[in-house]
């Protein structure tokens, strides 16, 4: 007993710094942290605001306006994962919007709107995965000729008025049918990503690729797999967008792929995929955006200072949250 | 150490947060207007000289006047952004919504927005086709627009190039067309009249029609049966890519005209330099501005060749076209939205007349109005005409009418 005392008193001391690092590397912190700080800047804000922040007025506010960002920042997840990177999500989400805005004008029917803004959606995130598994180009840079593409095209058929889909039609769609088909794609998204082989592939796939080939995993069908899981995302994302504001004007979706990878971030995943991926982080990360610019707003920060205010926040949470590898990393990205 | 950094550095941030809560721009109570107060949202599209002299104008001055807390939006640049802050807004108990964004055939959807929120929306803006259901079966809630009289604006663009054009000497031209693709009705007017003119000057037919030019979302040559470079170059200045395209343009040393529809001075001065130094070019420049140090700069500061940067701008006072579209929120939130509705039954859209500026001295006496609170165009007798709470029995039509009785001339006797 006092032999194993003596080995105990003898062994170094864990510095400040080694038992962070023990929390950091703890399997359940990636998920933990992140909500742990969306829960106190929500304290803070109900403080601050005397109450009215926890009002449902404000809450169903908040998870309105993340929506979109939410929907799209889960659906990249299953790309992100495999540790392929796509910022042409927003343009892609623009031109289906787009043409799922024209198909109503034909028809008048917001089934079709639908139908065709998701098919839209899933065929132009193929057609990347396809660009990029054929030609063997890496799917940053597919993505940014993408940008470029699917902006143009997006802006030539738009042209000079935004195209406009009946916004009291919208309206009737706006709020269950969001609501529902969202939980609904959350939670297939959530168990296929954690509870099937689809997710553990891709997993397996964004922490060493040629490992995951060598147990027999189909590299090519398993990031085949992650585009399509995407594509309904992002199709999905553009019927919202449709459904939120009632049309669809040139700009759709420029900006947004960043606003995706922001929210991934915050979300406390990596973008650069691996085991610790999930596909929730995304939807903490847009919430997160949302309830700073609200709350920001609602405690009367004036808006030329909200924007540093938030990118001082967002760099002290990526900081806080981010791993800094010790050796270079070992994934070619160009 | 560097944790412990950040997360006393996340608590700085609290309390700075809580601190500006507390100092908030909440009016003091000491204005002559008893009883209610109101809070108003603004939402702006761009951070310039004129957001700045709004901002300053609405809080410091009307603000504490009226009982009114302002509340601004960032720069909104569509419309999912604008319903955004709408929203957030609503929770944070605005009254009524100031709207800049030109939402074109959306206005219905925000006046519904804004009517399921409980708030007033008032628009800087214009009654058209696309936005008739919302002047007409929303006036409980939506109190109309408020914009420049376009077809005058555009008039004195056409009257300043048919007078100092000569046609026997031969220019090539740049024609901002600004969002005049987009339906802005403002840069619309000043584009066709821009376009117009040179037309009616140099006696020339385009192979398109004018509408078609204007309505190009991308550059487009104005071919033309007089061999005269025309240029049109729609976008905005903050636009990725806007910039350098101008620029590439300049400097093919074709044009050495730049006629801007939209508020750019402050934006192209730079690059019209160095155009003008690599080409050794007189460029002159014509636009639309705002006061401010933007366009003061560019007024004051002579080329190489000893010419301002700019030669012509037409400019409005921004406190009167601000006072304009808190009025109409104002008079829908006392009661009196009477003064909001036109014979029709519709909304009512109120215009104001844009001015003329061809000289750094022009400007400097214009200039000098419009800066604080001894000097805003729109002072309390202004805002109190356009008010039905301070002005009995005021209607629509007088209120346009008192509108337009600010002008020159009646500022220059006031200021004196």
């Amino acid at each position: 007993m006092s032999q194993k005392n003596e080995l105990t008193h003898d062994a170094p001391k864990l510095t400040l710094v080694d038992r962070i690092d023990i929390i950091k590397n703890h399997r359940l912190f990636p998920v933990i942290f992140p909500l742990s700080m969306l829960v106190v800047i929500f304290l803070i804000f109900i403080v601050l605001t005397g109450g009215r922040f926890a009002d449902t007025r404000v809450l169903t506010g908040v998870f309105n306006q993340s929506l979109i960002v939410a929907t799209m920042a889960t659906a990249v997840a299953f790309i992100y994962s495999t540790g392929n990177i796509d910022i042409s999500v927003g343009n892609v989400m623009g031109l289906a919007a787009c043409l799922g805005a024209l198909a109503y004008q034909v028809t008048q029917s917001m089934t079709v709107m639908i139908v065709v803004t998701m098919a839209v959606g899933i065929v132009l995130m193929m057609f990347n995965c396809v660009l990029g598994l054929v030609f063997n180009v890496k799917s940053a840079m597919v993505a940014i000729v993408a940008m470029s593409v699917y902006g143009a095209i997006t802006s030539v058929l738009v042209g000079a008025e935004p195209i406009g889909v009946d916004f009291k039609a919208c309206k009737v769609l706006e709020g269950n049918f969001r609501y529902i088909a969202f939980v609904l794609y959350f939670v297939v998204c959530l168990l296929a990503f954690s509870r099937t082989a689809i997710g553990r592939k891709l997993r397996f796939i964004g922490g060493n690729e040629n490992c995951a080939e060598q147990t027999g995993i189909n590299r090519k069908k398993a990031i085949a797999t992650s585009y399509i899981f995407a594509g309904i995302g992002v199709g999905l994302a553009g019927v919202f967008q449709v459904l939120r504001t009632g049309n669809v004007a040139q700009t759709i979706g420029s900006g947004m792929g960043m606003d995706v990878m922001l929210a991934t971030v915050l979300g406390g995943m990596s973008i650069f995929g691996g085991a610790k991926s999930n596909t929730f982080a995304g939807f903490v990360g847009a919430v997160t955006v949302t309830v700073l610019n609200t709350g920001l707003l609602m405690i009367g920060v004036p808006s030329t200072l909200i924007q540093g205010f938030r990118g001082v926040f967002f760099l002290i949470l990526v900081f806080l949250n981010s791993e800094r590898q010790k050796t270079l990393p070992s994934r070619q990205q160009f | 150490m560097k944790k412990l950094l950040t997360i006393l550095l996340s608590l700085m941030i609290v309390i700075g947060l809580a601190a500006c809560n507390n100092s908030g721009s909440t009016p003091s109570g000491e204005g002559d207007v008893s009883g209610k107060s109101y809070k108003i949202g603004v939402v702006e599209v761009m951070l310039n000289d004129e957001s700045v002299i709004r901002s300053k104008y609405f809080k410091e001055y009307i603000g504490p006047k009226y009982n009114v807390e302002f509340m601004f939006s960032e720069a909104c640049t569509d419309l999912d952004s604008v319903m955004k802050f709408i929203e957030n807004a609503a929770v944070s108990g605005c009254d009524a919504i100031l709207n800049y964004y030109a939402v074109g055939a959306n206005s219905e959807q925000l006046a519904l927005l804004c009517q399921e929120k409980g708030m007033i929306l008032v628009e800087n803006g214009g009654r058209n086709a696309a936005n008739e259901e919302a002047y007409k079966n929303y006036t409980d809630t939506y109190a109309g627009g408020f914009m420049a009289d376009q077809p005058d604006t555009g008039r004195l663009f056409r009257e300043y190039l048919e007078a100092n054009l000569d046609p026997t000497v031969e220019h090539n031209f740049i024609v901002g067309t600004g969002g005049a693709y987009q339906g802005n009705a403002q840069q619309t007017e000043i584009s066709i009249n821009m376009l117009t003119a040179l037309q009616d000057v140099y006696g020339l037919k385009y192979d398109k029609t004018i509408q078609e030019l204007i309505e190009s979302s991308s550059p487009i040559e104005a071919t033309n049966d007089k061999g005269i470079a025309i240029y049109c170059y729609p976008g905005h200045a903050t636009a990725e890519g806007w910039l350098p395209g101008l620029s590439a343009a300049l400097q093919t040393g074709t044009y050495d005209y730049v006629l801007m529809s939209g508020n750019v001075i402050g934006n192209i001065g730079t690059v019209i330099s160095e155009a003008e130094a690599v080409l050794n070019k007189d460029i002159t420049v014509v636009g639309f501005g705002s006061f401010g140090d933007a366009l003061s700069n560019a007024m004051h500061t002579l080329d190489q060749f000893g010419n301002p940067t700019v030669s012509m701008s037409t400019v409005k006072f921004t406190t009167l076209v601000s006072a304009m579209g808190f009025a109409k929120a104002y008079n829908a939130l006392t009661g009196h939205n009477e003064v909001n509705i036109d014979t029709d039954g519709a909304a009512f859209t109120h215009l104001f007349r844009m001015n003329a500026v061809t000289s750094a001295a022009e400007l400097d006496e214009m200039g000098s109005w419009d800066k604080d609170n001894d000097s805003w165009v729109a002072d309390y007798s202004v805002v109190d005409s356009f008010l039905a709470e301070k002005t009995p029995g005021l209607t629509a039509q007088q209120f346009q009418e008192n509108i337009y009785a600010v002008n020159y001339e009646s500022i220059k006797a006031r200021m004196q």
